[in-house]
């Protein structure tokens, strides 16, 4: 069973969080959060303030990006982490907000991309 | 290089009407990627719970406080039924199982049932709090529970047996109860072995009468729904998992996988088992079990294999093949006999017993049938395991084939779910569209204006009861500022026009004028008989019915209205009028086309290996509907078809303002890089392209005519053997949005003719673009 969700999250915090969808997902966590993202009108070349992902997350994952506790119990790190994790999140449901709305409140757009 | 001139002669190849499967078939190291789900298999399902008539199944439906065994009382159709039994527990007795519907869906729950010990019938969704209580040997219904349900009803089915249902608003976790009750009022107490048998129990999208759902044959059998679906489809091509374990085929299903079919249906190559049966031997088979005890017997009984338990849990055989990693399979289990009381279970995984790419086990009573599972190898070996999962010594299953076939072609595939395009078919951009009492549905007043009133129940042009009557008086005021409007917003995808559309009357007797959309809109009439009236905007954002002092129209307006939509004015013509939506996920499907959508965020599906490096020439014809100005990839063979040599690629839109865009190139990248005539989205359109390095060919067509072509030097060499990207450029960039019907790939240039079968065979699939 999937949950549709746009996943932003701070680029320092994004490793950290790709890690842990990873280990919770497996194959199909791997590559989440692969979308730069920098303030809006920013230059070519600058580089990325957040990362984000859009789509279908499994139930078992979905939990954890709403339940500090249990992420921290089942990434095995301190409350504070899973919590200072979460709080470099932005985690909406695409059907409540959709990807195009989460970049303008959060003043975001996508690294400038060659053609 | 195109050319095409009058269609009437086309069609035919060699004397022969030619089909798409037929080109394909001509030209070898072909691909089709079809992303479309024909109507059928989207109507197949309708009854959303799992093992809807073997409440027995502990996986799909858990058990509080409470048991149901099979028992002898006969059910409707003649066999047994459960008895559902409570314990001596102080609490609740039910059972229970987690279905997955959005929030907000209208659901009905529907239970067979017939009184035991016990005479009433508590059902319930704790999450949505609201339910119903039902008296069985009454047959007739209590007090509701929580929330009022929307409607319930009961059908006499005879023998003391009848159907219950209720209706109701689902919240985010939908998990309908069926429980036990002693006093018609809950379902908590002290239990003392009491029962009602229980013959099946259902939940349906949508609000259903017993009577209806009994007109439609009863509560529909649904054992394990995925697993039957591809019983009954077995040249499915989609799969919500890269693995292909489940199928795609309803709107949300994400799509992790997409078979190629290279002849225009999935073809399976040599049979890889050696001994696949009809059997002779028990050769390549071992007994096993997957706990201790004594091994099941493997016997050869009138040309079947049969796996006899000897008193152990999951006596089973095993046997196992080699394979490639990376490569797709499709084995298939042919099942004749599963002995009374034995249930059926097996497995298919990369280890000794393992189950990593198929795990399942079927209800007692599961019909015998074949079962097939369609799987990408991570492994060298492969190991399918099967047979019994009951206990009893002497319970059998009986097999008539274990086939196993790599299933070939070039495959498309996603393993981060997050990047699986979504299949969908909604065209109508508003929801709610038969509830106006919804609070989508807003009024505004301004002025003079009184608030909006909105109330059910009307006559409808079917004769129903289903329209509603729309009051909107603006007053004596004849400003802009004096207004009564009922309005739901739209989220609309890009600048072109869309058309909105409804039905209205009359209540007053008297013809009356009302501004459709936006104030400054269309005036559309209502007269004294239905009619559906239509008014377009440029990118209205809002569906209106619209009455401004300004506009002039009837000051105190008095209308029934019926059925609202509002979609893309360029929208395929072959689709109906009106598409029912309830929510973003609870639409109607039929007659729509099922496709996938890609997000424009990060969905991208990638053939990991497309060898092209055989031919210096291509075709590829592709159904897009595009819903955003912002380049995106289509496909795209290598890594940047802009810097790579021996790259091809198709851009919806290009880099220059709403066009499309083809570029192809061997040593000299992308220098036949052609842009059509720009077209605002959103947009469907049929694309047809070719690139020929040698003679510096580059053509590209857009819905069946020639929209741009170049003869710039190409520079020499093939095409690559690279990953082809559907979807987004690698690593990450430059992501479609929009849906993707379909893209053909021939290592060839192919006549004119035969692009045109094939581009009529793609417009036919989106709903008729042009």
């Amino acid at each position: 069973m999937y949950t549709y969700l746009n996943l932003l999250v701070t680029a320092p915090a994004t490793p950290l969080a790709q890690q842990l969808i990873e280990a919770v997902a497996g194959e199909a966590g791997k590559g989440t959060l692969s979308v730069p993202l920098v303030p809006i009108g920013s230059p070519p070349g600058t580089p990325a303030t957040w990362y984000g992902a859009s789509g279908a997350i499994g139930s078992e994952l979905v939990q954890l990006l709403r339940d500090a506790q249990a992420l921290a119990e089942a990434a095995g790190i301190d409350l504070s982490q899973a919590e200072l994790l979460l709080s470099q999140a932005d985690i909406t449901e695409i059907d409540a907000e959709p990807w195009a709305a989460v970049l303008e409140r959060l003043g975001l757009e996508r690294q400038q991309e060659a053609v | 290089m195109f050319g095409l001139g009058k269609l009437g002669k086309m069609g035919r190849v060699g004397g022969v009407r030619a089909t798409l499967a037929s080109i394909l078939s001509k030209y070898p190291g072909s691909h089709l990627w079809d992303f479309g789900v024909p109507a059928d298999k989207v109507a197949h399902r309708k009854n959303l719970l799992n093992y809807s008539h073997d409440l027995s199944n502990n996986l799909a439906w858990q058990k509080v406080n409470s048991t149901a065994p099979v028992s002898a009382t006969v059910s409707p159709d003649g066999t047994t039924c459960f008895a559902l039994t409570d314990d001596s527990t102080n609490a609740d007795h039910k059972i229970r199982q987690v279905v997955a519907v959005a929030a907000g869906t209208v659901v009905t729950f529907a239970v067979v049932a017939k009184a035991g010990t016990a005479d009433y019938l508590w059902l319930y969704d704790g999450y949505a709090n609201s339910g119903k209580n039902f008296n069985l040997s009454a047959q007739s219904a209590l007090t509701a529970i929580g929330t009022a349900p929307s409607a319930f009803s009961v059908a006499d089915m005879g023998g003391g047996w009848a159907i219950y249902v209720f209706s109701y608003t689902t919240s985010t976790t939908v998990r309908p109860e069926i429980g036990i009750s002693i006093d018609g009022v809950g379902s908590n107490y002290v239990g003392t072995g009491s029962t009602v048998f229980i013959d099946a129990a259902g939940l349906y999208a949508g609000t259903y009468t017993a009577q209806q759902i009994l007109d439609q044959g009863g509560i529909q059998r649904i054992t394990d729904y995925y697993t039957e679906f591809l019983a009954a489809y077995p040249t499915h091509n989609l799969y919500q998992d890269s693995a292909g374990t489940t199928p795609a085929f309803l709107p949300t299903h994400p799509v992790g996988l997409c078979l190629d079919q290279p002849s225009g249906s999935v073809v399976l190559g040599a049979e890889l088992n050696s001994n696949p049966g009809p059997f002779t031997a028990t050769t390549g088979y071992t007994a096993g079990t997957f706990t201790a005890g004594a091994l099941p017997t493997l016997s050869i009984v009138s040309s079947l294999l049969r796996v006899t338990t000897n008193g152990t849990n999951y006596g089973v055989a095993e046997m196992s093949f080699p394979t490639v990693v990376g490569k797709t399979y499709q084995v298939i289990l042919g099942v004749s006999t599963i002995s009374t009381g034995d249930r059926l279970i097996y497995r298919i995984g990369s280890t000794v017993q393992g189950y990593d790419y198929v795990d399942a086990s079927l209800s007692s009573g599961a019909t015998p049938s074949d079962y097939k599972m369609i799987f990408t190898a991570t492994g060298t070996t492969c190991y399918v395991t099967f047979g019994n999962h009951a206990t009893p010594p002497g319970s059998f299953t009986e097999f008539n084939r274990v086939t196993v076939k790599e299933v070939l072609g070039s495959h498309a595939s996603q393993s981060t779910t997050t990047k699986r395009p979504v299949l969908s078919a909604r065209v109508n951009l508003l929801v709610a569209t038969e509830d106006f009492s919804n609070a989508a549905w807003e009024t505004l007043i301004g002025g003079t204006g009184s608030v909006p009133v909105k109330t059910p129940g009307f006559t409808d042009p079917n004769g129903g009861n289903t329209a509603f009557r729309i009051q909107c008086n603006r007053g004596a005021g004849n400003t802009g500022a004096d207004y009564s409007v009922v309005r739901q917003a739209v989220s609309i995808s890009g600048p072109s026009i869309y058309t909105s559309s409804i039905w209205v009357k009359s209540n007053t007797g008297a013809t009356q004028t009302f501004n459709l959309d936006v104030s400054n809109g269309q005036p559309v009439t209502a007269t004294t008989s239905w009619t559906r009236v239509f008014s377009q905007q440029a990118a209205p954002g809002r569906f209106d019915i619209s009455n401004y002092g300004s506009d002039g129209g009837t000051a105190s307006l008095d209308i029934l209205v019926w059925h609202p939509d509002i979609r893309p004015a360029n929208s395929p013509t072959n689709l109906p009028a009106y598409q029912r939506v309830t929510t973003s996920t609870d639409y109607d499907t039929v007659g729509f086309p099922l496709r996938a959508v890609w997000d424009g965020v990060d969905d991208c599906l990638v053939v990991p290996t497309l060898d092209l490096s055989i031919t210096d020439k291509v075709t590829v014809v592709a159904g897009v509907t595009k819903q955003s100005s912002v380049l995106g990839v289509v496909c795209e063979l290598t890594a940047g078809s802009g810097s790579a040599p021996g790259s091809f690629g198709l851009l919806v839109p290009g880099a220059v303002a709403d066009t499309q865009n083809w570029r192809s190139g061997g040593s000299v990248p992308a220098a036949g890089n052609i842009n059509s005539s720009a077209i605002t989205p959103p947009a469907s359109l049929v694309l047809s392209a070719q690139g020929d390095i040698a003679n510096d060919v580059s053509t590209l067509r857009s819905n069946g005519a020639e929209a741009a072509t170049s003869s710039a030097n190409q520079g020499t060499g093939n095409y690559s053997s690279s990953a082809l990207y559907i979807g987004q450029r690698s690593a990450n960039a430059v992501s479609f949005t929009g849906a993707i019907q379909s893209i053909t790939l021939i290592p060839a240039l192919i006549t004119a003719s035969e692009t045109a079968v094939i581009e009529a065979s793609v417009n036919n699939s989106m709903g008729k673009v042009y």
